[in-house]
């Protein structure tokens, strides 16, 4: 697999957008980023399931990465994406506000995240990518699937 | 996922398809007794063998040891060297219930503690050992399938072994190995191999090898030689002489010999191909499609496993090795065993799947066609194309609902196993009687079903049947009989549980639920046997009078329930004490694929499941206030006789109701909490429908507009699905009603699976999604209760004991003038109709109007009472009613209203001819018109044949005993009747009037009762009369507003004779006639 990419310890991540700020996911993690489309909404779903949709047959939970993250809510726009995820076997997508350039970066240059930080989104950040220009939030793929207890679904599923 | 997960989980996957059939098989064994099941004991062998091998392979060693102690058992039994009995039964079964467990869960099981199963099953074959050693049959049976697998794993060589050693040392050697002079564990392939290999019409040999003479010194590598065999062969078992190779002092071996035993398809003729570097000696035909013609086929080796045949000689029998060593015929190939419920893999009929094949091929074609048609645009061609794609489609989906279907037997397999061991530890003896194994059912259904059974099953044996002590002495057969069985009945499965035991005991299920506090000793009066029965759902009852490790634990039915109305089943009970009870179980067959009706409300779409629908209602906004009403705090609607809850979805999923402004065509917030605040404070909502929905806010953001939301044309009229959920039938207020369609149901993910409201989303013909509602989950969301019977009068008395000071009536509000505040009771009303002055006409001092092709007498306030004339006015309505058997209308004026309060009525203040009395009602003093009155004294003539009965009645000396707590309408009442000649004897509850009853029991000829009463309901009251001797023949009319269908089941199980409607002076009066006068005839004189 990683002999596939061009560094052995580099790493390629999606870029996206929540707000101003930049942020990043192993791009393995992504199976796709498509257009918002036709969504469902679900009400009594648990805070930050924004609806489902269908993907190719499958129905796909989707997820306000704002929200999710403790940033807010994403703001509905013609830029908004989701991106298709897999998790124990479930399709979700989170909704950002826009879905930019893959970027390439090395591992070893990944900067610890600063402590500063809201502890929920400290938890689900990897470490922090500075290019010459801009900062990139790297989230960690398995941390976004863990959810906030408070937010209903635990115990019965 | 790499090789050995990959492995393994095939490893797991056939574990437990073995293990699925061994339990049955093993009770089938047992009950042959010594009369050995020859084909079942070789089944369940094979299948703890190969659990045996792959779990060595895996390294799961208890898993390996607890399978070889079961081997070693299972080959004493087949061997004949034991018989099978209640006790190694016990000790088998308990084995592959461990097994089962462990290879469930594969990780955990080298932690799983079998000391006490592998010790149990080591002291039933050496308890057995000595017979073992006597018997004269086929020594080394059991030690030649242990060295199979022994081999390998040397640390890991069972006890048994020793005596087969010894045995295989004895034997003779191959004429290769006979130089060596060394000992080789000697071993053949297993019967399972041979098998398998059989089936899929392989060769089997036995390759005899040196790996230093014949590989290493020859300059082959090891590790080549293995794959070139693997490439054309599947290596079953090999070995290695270990013994050879000696020890550290020894010196260094020249020689490690080697057997293999592979199977390959090359024929005997091709095979030395394959071990050119070997000579054909050493390559040994052990089992083939065809038997070997070449002669140098030796078989030297088969004998060392059959030392009896060897005289047999090379032909087929003697490398036939399962035959030899048993003298038993071939056993059939095993029938591929059928998954097990919780599986998410599924065994698909090969039929099956070319037909699936071919579909596909047929869907390809017709992809092809479109899309020519549409590069030509040739509709016809399109339309040719399309009928065949649904052609194609729905065949499609009915195969692959097929390959859904399993049969009802996964589940039912595990009873005689379980009613076995607890007929055992009870000490009962059980019949038990299964029917319909084939019945096929949607997997998910076979799923969900296994636990509710087996709730059932345990409650059967343990509650149901009696022990034979009991049996007998009530003259039963000291055995009881449990049936299970299946059936196919009108689109649904039918699944029964039945036993002839004790039956279940109202009493001591409703004794259990009053002492446990789930209900209330009032609540119990009124209930049928049938309803104390089904009481048995309650959450927390059980009955069992011991707590036991069984099924008493005070969790059950109520869970088997809830299980069932999931799968939207129902289960309804017959019972009769003494006899036994029956569960049924109705189910739908499939609940992958539902037809559904689409619906929308909130701007989403939804799907109903058709199965949950009775009936679908559009309320017109003029029938709204007659069909919705409010009980307590709920909307309640009225459909024919029945009154159904009503909610609205928006409601129960939390969404902000919408509608679409007419005027500005936004989507507004529907400001309309409830549907029964429509016609109040003033009842306009027909005429302006937008008063009441405020436009109000910013329009709602929404990402999609269903174009069905618009509400325009039928702005408040009421789109009411009448859903059921197997216990209660409900009304839901939906947005607007769209096609059915049979949906696909796609599970909800992990995030949204708790919505208890949704069971499912599916994809709709335009490609979005509607979820699925789950109409009990809703429900349950809504805290909907069913209204009928017991949870009703549960509300009601609840409900009543607010307004114990105040009686509810339900009143039509009129003027009779500008100042003249004006009431009719509803129930009298029959309708409303507006005129024109004009449309009076005046013939003497009556007065009439046309209505409907007739002349309709009409009858004012001012004809009896001192208040004001009418004919000024200006906006008259006529509240059509009917009295005497006649049509008669009440002239009133606008406004008109409805009111439904707790209102007191004063009978004496404003008490006159035509008024009955006067109530408080918003602030205005308002006369209450007494229609009746009204009517007599205006049309006398009407009331002549009813004075010839009153006549009657008066000579007769009739005496009628009333309970209504009411005043009002006890007063009524007894009006009524003293009119019409009877003696009235009036309580205001049911206590009361039991007193009455019972210092009267000698005059009393009727009974008129309401139903809600407090201190004794009116049901509880009939139940008394009942009771006792002298009055049990009384009739009893039961009077009540409302009457739904259960009520009145109800109450003539209760003793109600007859159920009038209150106010109905009419009905009422000719029901105490007829009954008192059938009792007049019968009894008194």
């Amino acid at each position: 697999m990683a002999s596939e990419d061009e560094f052995d310890d580099g790493m390629l991540v999606t870029g996206f957008a929540l707000g101003p700020a930049n942020f990043g996911i192993d791009a393995r993690a992504v199976l796709e980023v498509v257009k918002v489309g036709e969504m469902t909404h679900v009400h009594g779903a648990p805070q930050g399931v924004v609806g489902i949709r269908n993907l190719r047959g499958r129905i796909v939970t989707l997820v306000d990465m704002a929200t999710h993250l403790g940033l807010g809510a994403v703001e509905l726009g013609p830029e908004n994406r989701l991106l298709i995820m897999e998790h124990r076997g479930d399709c979700y997508g989170f909704l950002v506000d826009a879905v930019g350039d893959a970027i390439a970066l090395a591992q070893d240059r990944i900067e610890p995240p600063l402590a500063n930080l809201d502890p929920a989104l400290l938890g689900k950040l990897q470490g922090i990518w500075r290019d010459t220009d801009r900062v990139t939030a790297i989230l960690d793929p398995q941390a976004l699937f863990q959810w906030d207890e408070s937010s209903g679904t635990n115990g019965i599923a | 996922m790499d090789d050995n997960d990959a492995l393994l989980k095939a490893f797991v996957e056939e574990s437990r398809e073995h293990l699925a059939t061994i339990e049955a098989d093993l009770l089938v064994i047992e009950e042959g007794g010594a009369d050995i099941n020859e084909d079942l004991v070789n089944k369940v062998f094979r299948a703890a063998h190969s659990i045996k091998g792959g779990s060595g392979f895996f390294g799961l060693e208890n898993v390996k040891q607890l399978a070889h102690k079961s081997e070693t058992v299972l080959d004493m039994l087949r061997s004949r060297k034991i018989s099978p009995n209640a006790e190694i039964t016990n000790v088998l079964l308990a084995a592959f219930d461990q097994l089962r467990v462990m290879i469930n869960d594969t990780r955990g099981s080298e932690s799983a503690d079998i000391a006490d199963l592998v010790a149990g099953l080591t002291s039933l074959s050496s308890a057995h050992a000595p017979a073992a050693a006597l018997a004269p049959a086929l020594p080394g049976v059991a030690a030649s399938h242990g060295t199979g697998a022994g081999t390998l794993n040397p640390g890991g060589g069972p006890t048994s072994l020793g005596n087969a050693a010894a045995t295989v040392d004895t034997c003779a050697k191959p004429d290769w190995r006979a130089t060596s002079g060394e000992k080789l564990p000697w071993f053949v392939p297993t019967a399972a191999d041979l098998e398998k290999a059989r089936a899929r019409a392989k060769y089997v040999y036995r390759i005899h090898c040196d790996l230093i003479e014949d590989l290493e010194n020859k300059g082959r590598d090891l590790a080549g030689f293995f794959h070139d065999i693997g490439t054309t062969a599947e290596i079953l078992d090999c070995a290695l002489d270990t013994g050879v190779i000696g020890g550290l002092e020894n010196a260094p071996a020249d020689r490690v010999p080697a057997q293999l035993v592979i199977a390959t398809v090359l024929d005997p003729e091709l095979i030395p191909a394959l071990f050119a570097f070997l000579p054909a000696d050493r390559i040994e035909f052990l089992d083939g499609p065809h038997p070997p013609a070449p002669p140098w086929v030796s078989t030297a080796a088969v004998t060392t496993a059959a030392g009896p045949i060897k005289a047999a000689g090379p032909g087929p029998g003697s490398v036939d090795i399962e035959n030899a060593r048993n003298g038993l015929p071939k056993p059939s190939s095993p029938k591929p065993a059928t998954a097990s419920s919780v599986e998410d893999t599924l065994r698909v009929n090969v039929a099956l799947l070319d037909t699936l094949m071919n579909l596909a091929g047929e869907l390809v074609l017709s992809r092809n066609q479109v899309r020519a048609a549409v590069a030509q645009g040739n509709g016809a061609m399109l339309a040719s194309a399309e009928q065949r794609i649904n052609q194609v489609t729905s065949e499609l989906q009915d195969v692959i609902m097929q390959t859904r279907l399993q049969p009802i037997n996964n589940v039912f397999a595990k009873f005689p196993r379980l009613v076995r061991d607890l007929s055992r530890s009870l000490g009962k003896e059980i019949i038990l009687d299964v029917q319909g194994k084939d019945v096929a059912l949607d997997k998910t259904l076979i799923e969900g079903l296994s636990d509710p059974l087996t709730h059932m099953m345990r409650n059967a044996v343990d509650h149901g049947i009696e022990s034979p002590e009991e049996r007998l002495a009530a003259g039963k057969a000291s055995a009881g009989t449990v049936r299970i069985a299946a059936r196919y009945d009108a689109g649904q499965v039918v699944v029964e549980v039945a036993d002839d035991g004790k039956g279940l005991d109202p009493q001591r299920l409703s004794d259990a639920a009053l002492r446990k506090g789930l209900i209330t000793a009032e609540k119990l009066l009124g209930m049928s046997d049938g309803d104390k029965q089904a009481l048995i759902f309650l959450p927390g009852l059980s009955t069992a009078k011991q707590v036991s490790d069984v099924s008493g634990r005070g969790v059950g039915m109520d869970v088997v329930k809830t299980n069932l109305d999931r799968l939207g089943g129902q289960v309804e009970i017959i019972s009769l004490v003494g006899k036994g009870s029956t569960f049924r179980i109705k189910l739908p067959l499939t609940l992958a694929i539902i037809p559904s009706l689409i619906i929308s409300a909130a701007n989403e779409r939804f799907a109903i499941p058709q199965a949950n629908i009775e009936e679908l209602l559009r309320l017109r906004p003029e029938d709204i206030k007659m069909r919705v009403e409010v009980i307590g705090d709920r909307d309640v609607l009225l459909l024919r006789d029945r009154i159904l809850p009503l909610a609205h979805l928006v409601d129960i999923i939390g969404a902000v109701s919408t509608y679409v402004d007419p005027l500005t065509r936004r989507v507004e917030i529907d400001r309309r909490v409830r549907v029964a605040d429509r016609r109040s404070p003033h009842h306009k909502l027909a005429e302006t429908p937008l008063e009441a929905t405020v436009p109000a806010g910013p329009a709602i953001p929404t990402f999609k507009r269903g174009a069905g939301d618009r509400r325009r044309g039928s702005v408040s009229s009421l789109e009411i699905a009448v859903v059921n959920t197997g216990v209660m039938t409900y009304g839901l207020v939906v947005g607007t009603f769209h096609e059915t369609e049979e949906v696909v149901v796609k599970p909800l993910g992990r995030r949204l699976k708790h919505l208890r409201e949704y069971s499912g989303a599916t994809i709709l013909g335009d490609g979005t999604v509607a979820l699925i509602l789950d109409i009990p989950g809703l429900a349950a969301k809504g805290g909907l209760v069913p209204l009928s019977a017991t949870t009703r009068a549960q509300e009601l008395a609840v409900d009543a004991e607010a307004l114990r000071a105040q009686d509810t009536h339900t009143l039509l509000l009129f003027r009779n003038g500008p100042g003249e505040h004006c009431a009719l009771p509803l129930d009298l009303v029959q309708r409303i109709e507006q005129i024109k002055p004009a449309q009076v006409e005046r013939l003497g001092n009556r007065r009439s109007m046309q209505y409907r092709g007739n002349s309709l007498p009409l009858v004012a306030l001012s004809d009896t009472a001192q208040v004001d004339g009418i004919e000024q006015e200006e906006n008259l309505v006529v509240l059509v009613s009917s009295a005497n058997g006649h049509e008669v209308g009440l002239l009133g004026c606008m406004p008109v209203d409805v009111i439904e309060d707790k209102i007191d009525i004063d009978q004496n203040t404003h008490r006159q001819k035509g008024i009955t009395g006067s109530a408080l009602v918003r602030g205005h003093t308002t006369l209450i018109a007494d229609l009746y009155e009204l009517v007599d004294s205006v049309f006398p003539e009407w009331g002549a044949p009813r004075e010839a009965r009153r006549a009657h009645t008066k000579s007769e000396q009739i005496t009628v005993l009333l309970a209504e707590d009411s005043d009002f309408f006890r007063a009524q009442v007894k009006k009524y009747l003293e009119e019409d000649g009877f003696k009235v004897l009036a309580a205001p509850d049911g206590e009361a009037a039991w007193d009455l009853l019972s210092a009267n029991t000698e005059d009393v000829s009727i009974v008129v009762t309401d139903i809600e009463m407090p201190r004794l309901t009116g049901l509880g009251l009939a139940a008394r009369i009942r009771a006792d001797e002298r009055t049990s023949k009384l009739p009893i009319i039961a009077v009540t507003s409302l009457a739904a269908e259960e009520d009145v089941a109800r109450g003539k199980a209760a003793g109600i004779t007859e159920y009038q409607a209150k106010l109905d002076r009419e009905q009422l009066l000719a029901s105490v006639h007829s009954l008192a006068v059938l009792k007049g005839n019968t009894h008194a004189g």
